[in-house]
C-alpha cells in the first residue's frame, strides 16, 4: 500500500517535469550563432538584414579532438556572412532560416551595424521590435556604419581574431584607452532615445579599402594638431584590418542628424564624465613655430555641473571638467617638468580642451540641436514633478542654453624623464 | 473435431512441457528444499507431509513474512546452538535424563547453571558446544597439583586465545600448585581463584550463558570437581591486524594511527588520547548470532544523559542476528535511514573520535569493526577532516572553503552543464560557447545522452578501480580514466569538454572526506543532471528548494542535521571558517553538553594584554 503510494507519487512527479520540461531546450548542434547583425536600406523592401553567423566548428578548431573524423578537417571561415531583403529584423531572421539548416539564434549576438542611411530615417521602430525579443542581449553594441552594413559585415574579417565576437567586445573595452569613440550598448541607446533629458548617440564604424591617401595635413603642414580628426572610413591606414571605428553619430531623436570626428568625441566624452585615457597633443605655448605637445590625459574626477535659471528663463549650465595629464613627447626641448614651466603648460592645455567643448557645444546646439551630453538630467533637478518637466521640454529649449565650460588640469606625472635637456651638438 | 481438439491440446501440452522449466532428479543429488517455515509464509498448504517435523519448528513457522530463510537441518545433526530445554528451573541441577540423550535434546542455555558434578558439566558443556564434532573447541581435563588433587577440566576456543597466557596458567595450576587444598569443596573455586591462578583478569561465574559468553569470546574457563562456579580466565589473543595507518581519511598533519578490528584495541586507542577517569566505555551486546559487543564511549561528566540514555536505548533495542561492521549498527540506529544523507558519522580515526568524546558527543564501537561511529553529527561536521585543527587556522579556512565548493561542484555540475548548454546559452562567454558547440558538431549524441554515458563510464572506473584484485594493482585508474576519455573524445562519442567536466566533478566528490557524504551526493547528482537536462536552472532551482527541505528535515540523535545554520543556533568557531584556536571558547551549542566553556576566554595565559590579544 505505502509502496504503491510512494510509486504514484514518483509517477506523478515524472509525468509532472515531462509534461512541462524540455520543449524550451535547444542543443547546440541546433542552433547558428548570429555574431553581428546588420541593417540596410533595402531598394524594394524595407531593409537588407545581413546576419554573421559563427562557424562553431572553425573557431573550436577540431584539431586537437576530431582527429579521427580525417575527411572535413572544420577549417574554413570562422565566419558566414548572408543578407535577405525583407521586412523587419524578426522577419529576416525567419526568412533566412529558410536557407540555413538550423535555428538562427541571437542570444549571442554582440554588434547591431546599422547604416548610416537606415540611421537618418530613424531606428526606434527597428529597436523597438528587437528590444521584444526574448533572444536579443541588451548589452550588445551598436554602431552606426558610414556605407553598407552589409558591405561592412561581409569585409570586416579580424585577421587576428579568432571569433568576431571577440572584436566587438575589444573594440567596446578599447574605447576607454583612447576615447575616440564611445561605448554604446543597445540598452542604453533604447534608453536615451526615449529619454526627456538627453539624445543619443551611437559609435560610428566604417570599412576603409583604401590606402594613406585620406589623411589630412597635419600641424607642420598647416593643419589641426590632433589625432582625431578623422571619421571612420578616412583613417589612414592601410593593412588587413579592414573596419574602422572612429567618431560618433549624433541623433535627435531616433533620426541620425550629423557625426563627430575623433576629437570631438574625445570632448564629449569628457563633458559626460566618460573619458578614461587618451593621448592629446596641443601646440607649444612657448615655442614660435607650430610644434607639438603630446599628453596622456585622463579624467581625474568626474565633471561637476552647476545649472541655475536666468531671470528670463533661459537656462545656464556650468561644467568643471578635472583632468590629469602626464608628458608624453616635447618636440621643443623646453623642460616642462620645472615648477616654473608646469603651470604654462597646464594653462595652455585646459584652454585648449576648453575651447575645444565650446566649440563641440555649439556645434550641437546650432547644427544639431541636440543634447548629446545630458545636461537635461541636471537641469531636471529643478523640477518637483515629472510632468512639469515634461511641460518645460528640455530637449526643444536646449539650443537656447548657455553651456560654460572650465577646465581645471594637472600635470602630475613626467613619464620616465625628470628634466628635459636640449639636444647638444658639437657645433 | 473432437479428435482434432484432442489433437491440439496434446500438441499444446507438449509445447507447454517443451518450454516449462522441469527438474532433472538424476543430475541434482542435493536439492535445498524449503524449511515448513518458509512454505507457510508463502502459503503453501502442505501441513500433513511436515507433519513429522519437531514442535520446534512448527513454533517457528508462525513467524510469517519477514523471518529468514533457513536451509533444512539435516536429520540428526547436532546443531551449535541449543534452543529448547524441558525446563529444570533450578541451578545446579542438569537431569541426566538430557545428558544420557544429548542428540535430541536441547537445553536452554540461558537457564542453566553450573553443577557440582566435573562430570554433569563436561557433558552439559559438550552439549552446549556440539562437541566432540565441533572440532575448534578444546576441551582439556587437568590435574591440580594441590594435596590432595583437584580434578578439572578447562575449556577454550582454540585460535582465540593467547596460548603463552594458557601456557602460564596450566604451568600455575597442574605444576607449581603444590598447595594443601581447602577442606571446603564449595570454597574451592575461590581458593584457585586467589592463590593458584596468575591471570590478570579472573571471574567467577555459574551462569552457563555467562560462561560461553565469555569462551566464545576468548576466555578459558576452568571447571572444577565439587565447585558449582566455573572460573573465567582472561586469555583472549587472536590473530588481528596490527594499527595501520589510516587508509581511508589520509591527513598531511597530525595522528597517522587508525582503528583496527580489535574492540579493546580500539577503545584503548581513544582512552590513550583521552587521558581522563570520566571517560566511560559501557559494552552493549547486539546481534542474537554473533553477539558481538559494542562499546559505547563518553565522558561522563560532560556528555549530556539524555543522550547517552538515548544511544544505549537505540542500541539496546536492536533485535538482529547479525552485525558484522558498525555499518550495519548505523542504518538500524540511524533516525531517517529513507534519506540518502547519512546522520551518523563513521571514522576509522582515533583523534576524531576523541576530539567529538571531548566536545560532548559519544562514540560508538563495534567489535570488528575498524569504523567508529560518532553521535550526534551534522553535515558540517561531515566536511571537517580534524586536520583542519592541526594545521594553522588560515590553512584551515582556505582548504574548507575549497570543501564547500566540492561539494557543490560535486553534485551540482553536470546538471548545471546541461541547463547551461540546452537552456542558458546567453548565460556563457561566447568562445566559450562556441567551442562547447565547435566540440559537439561532430558527437551524433543530444547531450543528456553524452553525460550519462560518461557519468556512467567515470561510476565503472570507480566502482572496478575498487574491486579488481590486487594483482592487477592501480593501473585500473589510469588506463579508465586517460585512455577511456582520450579514445572516447577520438570516437566523437562525447566531446572533451566533457571529459574535463566529468574529471572535475569527480575529483571534487573525492575531496569530500566523509566518503558516506560524497555516496550520497554521487546519487544526488544523477537527479540533478535529470532536472537540469529537462527544466535547466529552474529545475535545479525546484532540486536544490526540494533537497534542502528534505535535508534541513533531518536529524541526528536529536540534533538538527544543518545546526548550527539550519536551525540558526550559537554559531561557534568552527563551522566553516576555522577561527584561530583561542577563539574555541565554547563546545557547539547544538550538543548541549553539561559544561559549555571548553577554555576561558583568555587561553594564551603568556601574553601581556587583557584581552588575550584578540583585538589586534
Amino acid at each position: 500500500m505505502r509502496a504503491a503510494k510512494i510509486f504514484f507519487f514518483f509517477l506523478a512527479a515524472l509525468t509532472l517535469l515531462f509534461l512541462t520540461g524540455c520543449f524550451g531546450s535547444r542543443e547546440t548542434d541546433e542552433t547558428f550563432y548570429v555574431l553581428a547583425m546588420g541593417f540596410d536600406k533595402g531598394e524594394k523592401d524595407n531593409m537588407v538584414v545581413t546576419v554573421s553567423i559563427a562557424n562553431p566548428k572553425a573557431i573550436a578548431g577540431m584539431g586537437g579532438g576530431g582527429g579521427g573524423g580525417g575527411s572535413a578537417k572544420g577549417e574554413g571561415k570562422n565566419v558566414v556572412v548572408q543578407s535577405v531583403e525583407t521586412y523587419g529584423p524578426l522577419a529576416g531572421i525567419e526568412q533566412l532560416g529558410t536557407s540555413t539548416s538550423r535555428h538562427l539564434s541571437l542570444l549571442h549576438t554582440k554588434a547591431y551595424i546599422f547604416s548610416e542611411d537606415m540611421a537618418r530615417e530613424g531606428l526606434g521602430s527597428w529597436f523597438s521590435t528587437l528590444s521584444r525579443y526574448h533572444e536579443l542581449r541588451a548589452t550588445s553594441y551598436v554602431f552606426v556604419c558610414r556605407g553598407k552594413a552589409k558591405d561592412f559585415l561581409e569585409k570586416n574579417q579580424p585577421p587576428l581574431e579568432l571569433s568576431p565576437t571577440k572584436q566587438y567586445e575589444l573594440i567596446g573595452s578599447l574605447s576607454a584607452a583612447h576615447g575616440l569613440y564611445q561605448n554604446s550598448m543597445f540598452k542604453e541607446f533604447y534608453q536615451d532615445y526615449k529619454s526627456w533629458s538627453i539624445e543619443p548617440s551611437l559609435p560610428l564604424a566604417a570599412i576603409h579599402e583604401g590606402g594613406l591617401e585620406t589623411a589630412k595635413p597635419g600641424v607642420v603642414k598647416g593643419g589641426e594638431q590632433t589625432l582625431g580628426r578623422y571619421v571612420a572610413g578616412e583613417v589612414p591606414i592601410t593593412g588587413e584590418n579592414k573596419a574602422q571605428f572612429d567618431g560618433t553619430a549624433v541623433f535627435r531623436g531616433d533620426k541620425m542628424v550629423g557625426t563627430l570626428n575623433g576629437e570631438e568625441t574625445r570632448y564629449y566624452l569628457m563633458l559626460r564624465g566618460q573619458f578614461e585615457n587618451g593621448f592629446l597633443i596641443i601646440l607649444d605655448p612657448l615655442v614660435a613655430e607650430p610644434s607639438g605637445i603630446g599628453l596622456s590625459v585622463h579624467q581625474a574626477r568626474s565633471p561637476k555641473y552647476a545649472t541655475r535659471f536666468n531671470e528670463d528663463g533661459s537656462v545656464t549650465v556650468d561644467v568643471d571638467i578635472y583632468l590629469e595629464a602626464d608628458l608624453a613627447a616635447m618636440l621643443s626641448g623646453i623642460n616642462y617638468e620645472s615648477p616654473d614651466n608646469k603651470p604654462i603648460l597646464e594653462e595652455a592645455f585646459s584652454e585648449n580642451i576648453r575651447e575645444g567643448c565650446q566649440k563641440l557645444i555649439e556645434r550641437t546646439q546650432e547644427e544639431f540641436k541636440s543634447d548629446i551630453f545630458g545636461f537635461g538630467e541636471q537641469v531636471k533637478g529643478h523640477f518637483w514633478t515629472v510632468q512639469s518637466w515634461r511641460n518645460f521640454d528640455w530637449l526643444q529649449k536646449y539650443p537656447e542654453a548657455q553651456v560654460n565650460v572650465t577646465v581645471h588640469t594637472r600635470i602630475r606625472r613626467t613619464g620616465l624623464q625628470l628634466k628635459t635637456t636640449q639636444v647638444k651638438s658639437g657645433e | 473435431m473432437t479428435e482434432n481438439g484432442w489433437c491440439g491440446m496434446s500438441i499444446l501440452a507438449n509445447l507447454l512441457k517443451l518450454i516449462t522449466y522441469e527438474e532433472n532428479p538424476d543430475r541434482e543429488g542435493f536439492v535445498l528444499k524449503e524449511t515448513s517455515a518458509d512454505q507457510k509464509a508463502t502459503g503453501k498448504n502442505e501441513a500433513p507431509s511436515i507433519g513429522k517435523n519437531s514442535p520446534d519448528e512448527q513454533k517457528k513457522a508462525q513467524a510469517g513474512r519477514g523471518s529468514f530463510k533457513k536451509p533444512v537441518r539435516p536429520a540428526g545433526k547436532v546443531t551449535e546452538k541449543p534452543r529448547k530445554i524441558k525446563d529444570s528451573g533450578e541451578a545446579g541441577a542438569v537431569q541426566t535424563g538430557q545428558t544420557a540423550g544429548r542428540v535430541n535434546e536441547k537445553p536452554v542455555v540461558d537457564k542453566l547453571s553450573v553443577s557440582a558434578s566435573l562430570a554433569e558439566n563436561r557433558d552439559t558443556v559438550g552439549i552446549l558446544y556440539g562437541l566432540p564434532e565441533n572440532k575448534d573447541i578444546i576441551m582439556r581435563d587437568i590435574v591440580i597439583g594441590t594435596e590432595p588433587v583437584i580434578n578439572g577440566f578447562v575449556i577454550f576456543i582454540d585460535g582465540l586465545v593467547d596460548k603463552s597466557v594458557q601456557d602460564l596458567l596450566f604451568q600455575a595450576l597442574m605444576l607449581f600448585a603444590a598447595r594443601t587444598a581447602p577442606p571446603e569443596k564449595g570454597k574451592l573455586a575461590l581458593f584457585v581463584k586467589e592463590r593458584l591462578l596468575p591471570g590478570n583478569q579472573i571471574t567467577l561465574q555459574s551462569r552457563f550463558r555467562d560462561i560461553l559468553d565469555a569462551v566464545n569470546y576468548g576466555d578459558t574457563a576452568l571447571f572444577l570437581e565439587g565447585c558449582a562456579d566455573a572460573l573465567l580466565v582472561e586469555t583472549k589473543g587472536w590473530e588481528h591486524r596490527g594499527i595501520d595507518r589510516p587508509t581511508i581519511e589520509q591527513v598531511v598533519r597530525g595522528p597517522q594511527e587508525a582503528f583496527g578490528e580489535t574492540l579493546r584495541t580500539n577503545t584503548a586507542l581513544i582512552r590513550k588520547l583521552i587521558k581522563n577517569e570520566n571517560l566511560t566505555t559501557e559494552f552493549i551486546k547486539v546481534g542474537t548470532r554473533n553477539q558481538v559487543n559494542v562499546a559505547v564511549m563518553y565522558l561522563r561528566d560532560l556528555a549530556n544523559p539524555a543522550l547517552v540514555a538515548e544511544v544505549k536505548r537505540r542500541i539496546d533495542s536492536v533485535k538482529t542476528d547479525l552485525i558484522i561492521d558498525s555499518g550495519t549498527l548505523e542504518e538500524l540506529i540511524e533516525d531517517n535511514p529513507y534519506n540518502l544523507n547519512p546522520t551518523v558519522m563513521a571514522t576509522e580515526r582515533p583523534d576524531r573520535v576523541a576530539a567529538s568524546i571531548i566536545e560532548g558527543r559519544v562514540g560508538i564501537i563495534v567489535d570488528g569493526s575498524p569504523f567508529a561511529l560518532i553521535v550526534p553529527t551534522t553535515m558540517y561536521e561531515m566536511l571537517h577532516t580534524g586536520e583542519e585543527l592541526y594545521t594553522r587556522w588560515q590553512f584551515g579556512t582556505f582548504i574548507r572553503y575549497l570543501r564547500a565548493l566540492a561539494f557543490y561542484l560535486s553534485f551540482l555540475l553536470p546538471g548545471l552543464y546541461l541547463s547551461v548548454v540546452l537552456f542558458h546559452q546567453e548565460m556563457i562567454p561566447t568562445e566559450l560557447l562556441l567551442a562547447i558547440a565547435g566540440n559537439r558538431e561532430r558527437v551524433p549524441f543530444p547531450s543528456l545522452v553524452e553525460v550519462l554515458l560518461m557519468e556512467i563510464s567515470f561510476e565503472l572506473i570507480r566502482e572496478a578501480g575498487l574491486r579488481i584484485p590486487g594483482v592487477m594493482g592501480t593501473t585500473i585508474g589510469i588506463v579508465g580514466a586517460l585512455i577511456l576519455g582520450q579514445a572516447a573524445v577520438q570516437a566523437n562519442i562525447v566531446s572533451p569538454i566533457l571529459v574535463i567536466l566529468v574529471a572535475v566533478t569527480g575529483l571534487s566528490s573525492f575531496a569530500i572526506p566523509y566518503y558516506s557524504l560524497a555516496f550520497s551526493l554521487r546519487i544526488y547528482r544523477f537527479f540533478y543532471i535529470a532536472v537540469g537536462a529537462m527544466l535547466g536552472f529552474f529545475g535545479i532551482s525546484i532540486g536544490l528548494f526540494a533537497q534542502i527541505i528534505l535535508t534541513a528535515n533531518l536529524k541526528s540523535f536529536g540534533v538538527p542535521y544543518l545546526a548550527p545554520i539550519g536551525p540558526r543556533t550559537v554559531t561557534g568557531a568552527d563551522v566553516v571558517t576555522r577561527l584561530p584556536v583561542f577563539f574555541h571558547e565554547k563546545r557547539p551549542d547544538y550538543l548541549n553538553p553539561l559544561e559549555i566553556a571548553r577554555q576561558p576566554d583568555v587561553s594564551r595565559g603568556w601574553l601581556e594584554q587583557k584581552d588575550g590579544g584578540k583585538d589586534n
